[in-house]
C-alpha cells in the first residue's frame, strides 16, 4: 500500500511539474486569472465606499458569488483541457510502454495522472480565488467576518470537486479512445450538450405535467426525485451550489440543496473515477 | 541452469489472426537470447505480452521466476525493457526522465544522481543532458532509452530492436554495450538484423507466423541439416571432372562458377574423396575451405524464403 502510495505520488508529482510546463495550463490560467480579479475589482468597487448600498451590507461573499456564477465555465475547461490526454496521449505518442515497463501498476498510472491533474487546477484556482478576494476587500474596504471566510473555502471545495469530476470524465474518455482529438471532442459534446441536456429533463417534464412554471419562474422549488436525480449528474449544477453558501447570489434556480449538491458530485465521481480505472485496467494497449 | 523468462502455450489472438501461437520459450540466465523473425511474425506481440503491456489470449509468462500478470509489478522492479516504438516527454530533459524514471523504481534520492550521471556517460549524453528531449536527435533518443533501461540496474534487459534508426557508430556502439552487458545479465533481444544478432547473441529462437519455429546455439544453427558446405577452388576445370565430382556418393548439391566449384556433402570425411577426384582428372586445386551456413541462410530456411539449396 506504501509502495503504491509512492508510485502514485511519484506520478503526480511529474505530472504537476509538465503540466506547469507546457502552455495549457498557463494560457487558461492566466485568462481565469485575468476575468476573475478584474470581475472581483470591479464587483469591490461597487459596493465600496457606501455603507447604505445594500451590497456593502452583504460582504465581500456577495461579490465573490457574483465573479464565481460569470467564471463558472472555467472549472469544466480547465479540468478537462489538463486531463482529455493524460492516458490516450501517452498512447499516442507510445511513450506509456515506456511508463508500462515500469514497476508501476496501471491503477498507480490513472491516480497519479488524475492527481497530477487535479492538483495543478487546484493550485491555480486557489490562487486565483484567494487574490480575487483579497481584491474584493481591498478595493471594496468591507471586512469579511471568520464566518464568511469559511463560507467563501466551502464555495471553493465545491468547486474543486466539480473540477475533480469534469477531470475524472475526461480521464475516462481518456482511456477509452485512441486518438486525443476524438477524446476531447467527445468530452466537450459531453460537457457542453449531452449532459446539461440530460440534465434538464426531467426539470422541464415536471413544468410541463404539472404547470409549476409561470413567467416568473417555478411556483415552489420542491423539485421531484426524479427531476433532482437527473439535475445532479450535471456537475456544473451541482457547483452552483456555492450560491446557497454564499448567500443565494447568482442562482437564478435552486433545485438541489447543498447536500444534495455535495452528494450528486461525490457519486458522480466516485463512479466514473472508477470507471476509469476499471477501462484502463482491461484495456489492451497495442 | 535458472529460467529467466519462461512462456507456457503464450497465444494472442486478434479477431481472426493468430499474432503469437502456443509460444513455449525458455531464456536462461546465461543466455543472450535472440529472437527473430520477419515482420509481422509476431515477436513485438511476444515482448509486449512479456511486459505485461499486451494480455494474452492464452497461457502466461514467467519472467525472473515472478507471473508478469499477477506480480507484474515484482517482476518489472527487475527488468529493463527498450521498446521498439517509444517517445519521451519532450518538454523534460534526459536527467529529468531518469529522475523520473528512477522515483517509479523507489530509487533512492541520494543515489540518483550519481547512477544518472554514470548512465548518461556511458551513452553519450552528458554533454546534452540539461537540453530538452524535444531538440534529441533520433540517435540521442535511442540512447537515452537504453540508459532509462539500465537505471534500476536490470537483473534481464528486454530489448525489441535496439539499434533500429542509429547510424553505423551508433549501431556499432550499441552492440559493444550489449557484448558488455551480456556477459553480466541475461539479454533477450528481438531484432530483424540477423548479423547483429549473430554478432551479440548465443542462442537464438525464430518465429514466423506467431509459430516458434526453432530455438537452438547460433553454432548449432548454422549447421542445420548436417549437411556441409565446401569451397574448392581449382584450375583446369571441365565438364568431365564436374561431373566425376558429381558422381561421389555422399555429394548433395554440385555447382560451378568460374574457378570456383561450390559442393554441398554430407559430411567432412568426403572433402579428401573430393580432392582426389579432381586431382585424378586433372584439375589443379589452389584452395579448399568448409562453408559454414550464415544465420540468415538458416533464417530463410526456416521461414520458408528461400528454397532449400
Amino acid at each position: 500500500m506504501r509502495d503504491e502510495l509512492t508510485g502514485i505520488c511519484n506520478i503526480a508529482k511529474k505530472e504537476f511539474y509538465m503540466n506547469f510546463k507546457t502552455k495549457r495550463l498557463l494560457v487558461i490560467g492566466i485568462i481565469l486569472g485575468v476575468v476573475f480579479i478584474s470581475a472581483s475589482t470591479y464587483g469591490g468597487i461597487l459596493i465600496g465606499g457606501n455603507p447604505d448600498e445594500p451590497l456593502y451590507k452583504q460582504g465581500p461573499n456577495t461579490v465573490l458569488g457574483m465573479v464565481l456564477s460569470i467564471t463558472s465555465i472555467f472549472p469544466a475547461i480547465l479540468a478537462i483541457a489538463l486531463s482529455y490526454d493524460s492516458i490516450v496521449g501517452e498512447r499516442v505518442k507510445k511513450s506509456i510502454y515506456l511508463l508500462l515497463s515500469k514497476p508501476v501498476s496501471r491503477n498507480e498510472i490513472f491516480c497519479g495522472k488524475f492527481l497530477g491533474a487535479f492538483s495543478s487546477i487546484a493550485v491555480v484556482y486557489v490562487a486565483v480565488l484567494s487574490i480575487g478576494y483579497i481584491c474584493i476587500i481591498g478595493v471594496s474596504g468591507v471586512l469579511p467576518s471568520a464566518g464568511d471566510v469559511l463560507k467563501a473555502c466551502g464555495a471553493l471545495g465545491l468547486i474543486l470537486l466539480c473540477i475533480a469530476c469534469w477531470a475524472a470524465l475526461a480521464m475516462f474518455f481518456s482511456t477509452l479512445f485512441k486518438t486525443t482529438t476524438s477524446c476531447l471532442i467527445v468530452s466537450i459534446v459531453m460537457w457542453l450538450f449531452i449532459i446539461p441536456i440530460i440534465s434538464q429533463i426531467g426539470v422541464v417534464y415536471y413544468a410541463v405535467t404539472t404547470n409549476a412554471l409561470t413567467s416568473y419562474g417555478f411556483k415552489n422549488t420542491d423539485f421531484p426525485w426524479y427531476a433532482k436525480m437527473l439535475y445532479a449528474i450535471n456537475p456544473d449544477n451541482c457547483m452552483s451550489a456555492y450560491s446557497n453558501i454564499l448567500g443565494g447570489v447568482g442562482q437564478t434556480m435552486r433545485v438541489l440543496s447543498t447536500k444534495e449538491s455535495l452528494t450528486g458530485m461525490v457519486l458522480f465521481f466516485i463512479v466514473v473515477f472508477i470507471l476509469g480505472l476499471y477501462i484502463f485496467g482491461k484495456t489492451d494497449l497495442d | 541452469m535458472e529460467k529467466v523468462i519462461e512462456t507456457v502455450n503464450l497465444t494472442k489472438a486478434y479477431k481472426k489472426v493468430l499474432a503469437v501461437n502456443n509460444l513455449n520459450l525458455r531464456v536462461h540466465e546465461k543466455d543472450v537470447f535472440g529472437f527473430l523473425g520477419p515482420n509481422g511474425a509476431g515477436k513485438t506481440t511476444t515482448i509486449k505480452m512479456m511486459m505485461g503491456i499486451t494480455k494474452p489470449t492464452r497461457g502466461g509468462v514467467k519472467i525472473l521466476g515472478y507471473d508478469v500478470f499477477k506480480d507484474g509489478v515484482k517482476a518489472k522492479m527487475q527488468i529493463g525493457f527498450v521498446p521498439d516504438q517509444f517517445d519521451f516527454y519532450p518538454e523534460l530533459n534526459a536527467v529529468e526522465h531518469l529522475n523520473y524514471y528512477a522515483s517509479l523504481f523507489r530509487i533512492p534520492k541520494e543515489e540518483r544522481s550519481k547512477r544518472i550521471d554514470e548512465l548518461l556517460g556511458m551513452v553519450g549524453l552528458s554533454e546534452r543532458k540539461n537540453s530538452k528531449v524535444k531538440t534529441y536527435s533520433h540517435g540521442m533518443r535511442q540512447r537515452l532509452v537504453i540508459a532509462q533501461a539500465l537505471i534500476n540496474k536490470p537483473k534481464l534487459l528486454v530489448l525489441d530492436e535496439p539499434t533500429v534508426g542509429l547510424d553505423p557508430k551508433g549501431s556499432y556502439e550499441t552492440r559493444q554495450l550489449i557484448k558488455k552487458l551480456g556477459k553480466e545479465i541475461p539479454i533477450f533481444i528481438s531484432s530483424h538484423l540477423l548479423y547483429e544478432v549473430q554478432e551479440v547473441c548465443n542462442r537464438v529462437g525464430i518465429i514466423n507466423n506467431g509459430k516458434l519455429l526453432r530455438v537452438d546455439s547460433i553454432d548449432n544453427l548454422t549447421k542445420l541439416g548436417g549437411e556441409i558446405n565446401v569451397q574448392i577452388e581449382c584450375i583446369n576445370m571441365d565438364e568431365e571432372l564436374i561431373n566425376a565430382v558429381r558422381g561421389i556418393d555422399g555429394v548433395v548439391d554440385l555447382s560451378a562458377d568460374g574457378n570456383i566449384l561450390k559442393a554441398k556433402v554430407k559430411n567432412s570425411e568426403l572433402i579428401p574423396e573430393i580432392v582426389t577426384v579432381i586431382t585424378k582428372e586433372g584439375g589443379r586445386i589452389k584452395s579448399v575451405s568448409e562453408v559454414t551456413l550464415s544465420l540468415e541462410d538458416v533464417f530463410l530456411r526456416l521461414t520458408g524464403e528461400k528454397n532449400e539449396g
